[in-house]
């Protein structure tokens, strides 16, 4: 039972700790319906612009320490004019201007929970966080501890993809601040 | 008509949702035994095993192939804020981290990785903190964790 490295008990510590005092009396539930999500990040202080992907589904731009991460919505029967999809997916990409280590995403994916890193066709560093949002959907609270967990994992990522281990300290960009 | 008419409600807004009808009830990682039940009744093995101290986990296995669920950010073993289901390959041939890249890439909620000791592993978390999630969507995770598992058997084994 040694799958859990430390460094994953630090992970949600802070993101737990946080939203733990989000919790209200009134807990409305929460569906994936981007009308609604994009409603609640406002409620939240939070960037939430609603606009239509490739698929033709609703999605999410918002913003989290300066970068721009997006919400997908999954399982959108009736295509833009549906009502609730059945999940969403995080995403966010960066780029470095060149080639990410392929080595480097294996040891995020294998070494931090929640997120999942991989590289794209132009291998950037890519994240992304699945939720099911279906089947009763979630609580108010529960959903700002998710969101919390994605700035985390966001956040994380920003950091690991920015620190080179093999770089001088002049040849790597300065990772934005914490906050 | 039933989930148009939820439509109909969201559409007004957030706050119409405090009309969300019935409560489904809920599961959090700070009942083992109530995910240990659940898991049964989908007629899925489920050993717990609980050390003094330690974090819980239940032993399962499918169509014969063994996972964990395991619950973290407990207390002192209690208290638990959050599930990852897990399944790793002891044997396996070699898969190249372009595989398990193309994986990451294209699946959704798990996420693969080749452990220290060479074994591919397949890990989804599940935050059911709070009063936890409704025990229809906390089933859903475990539907779409048995299609991951099926998948990522043929994906480490298959000639793909």
């Amino acid at each position: 039972m040694t799958m859990t490295g430390s460094v994953r008990w630090m992970l949600l510590a802070a993101a737990l700790a946080t939203a733990s005092s989000a919790a209200a009396a009134e807990d409305p539930r929460v569906f994936a319906d981007a009308d609604q999500i994009a409603a609640l990040l406002k409620t939240e202080g939070h960037e939430a612009k609603v606009s239509v992907d490739k698929a033709g589904d609703r999605m999410i731009e918002s913003q989290h320490n300066d970068r721009n991460y997006r919400i997908f919505f999954y399982g959108c029967s009736e295509g833009i004019v549906a009502g609730p999809c059945t999940s969403v997916q995080f995403y966010i990409a960066f780029t470095r201007g060149k080639p990410f280590p392929a080595d480097r995403i294996a040891e995020w994916n294998g070494n931090w929970r929640f997120g999942r890193a991989y590289l794209d066709s132009e291998k950037d560093p890519v994240i992304e966080m699945d939720l099911n949002l279906d089947a009763g959907g979630m609580s108010k609270a529960l959903f700002l501890d998710t969101l919390d967990i994605w700035f985390e994992v966001l956040g994380n990522f920003d950091e690991f993809v920015f620190t080179d281990p093999d770089a001088k300290k002049a040849d790597s960009p300065e990772p934005k601040p914490a906050d | 008509m039933g989930r148009s008419s939820i439509a109909a409600a969201l559409a007004l807004g957030a706050a119409a949702l405090a009309a969300t009808p019935a409560q489904a009830e809920l599961v959090s990682a700070a009942n083992p035994q109530k995910i240990k039940e659940i898991m049964e009744s989908r007629g899925w093995p489920a050993n717990l095993v609980m050390n003094a101290g330690e974090d819980p986990y239940i032993e399962s296995d499918r169509d014969g192939l063994q996972f964990l669920v395991i619950f973290m950010n407990c207390t002192a073993g209690r208290n638990c804020r959050t599930l990852q289901y897990y399944m790793g390959f002891g044997a396996a041939k070699n898969v190249s981290l372009e595989r398990f890249n193309e994986w990451n890439r294209e699946k959704r909620f798990a996420r693969a990785y080749r452990s220290e000791k060479g074994a591919p592993v397949l890990e989804m978390d599940v935050d059911v903190d709070f009063k936890g999630i409704p025990r229809e969507n906390l089933s859903e995770t475990f539907n779409t964790w048995a299609a991951l598992m099926d998948s990522y058997r043929d994906f480490v084994f298959g000639d793909g």
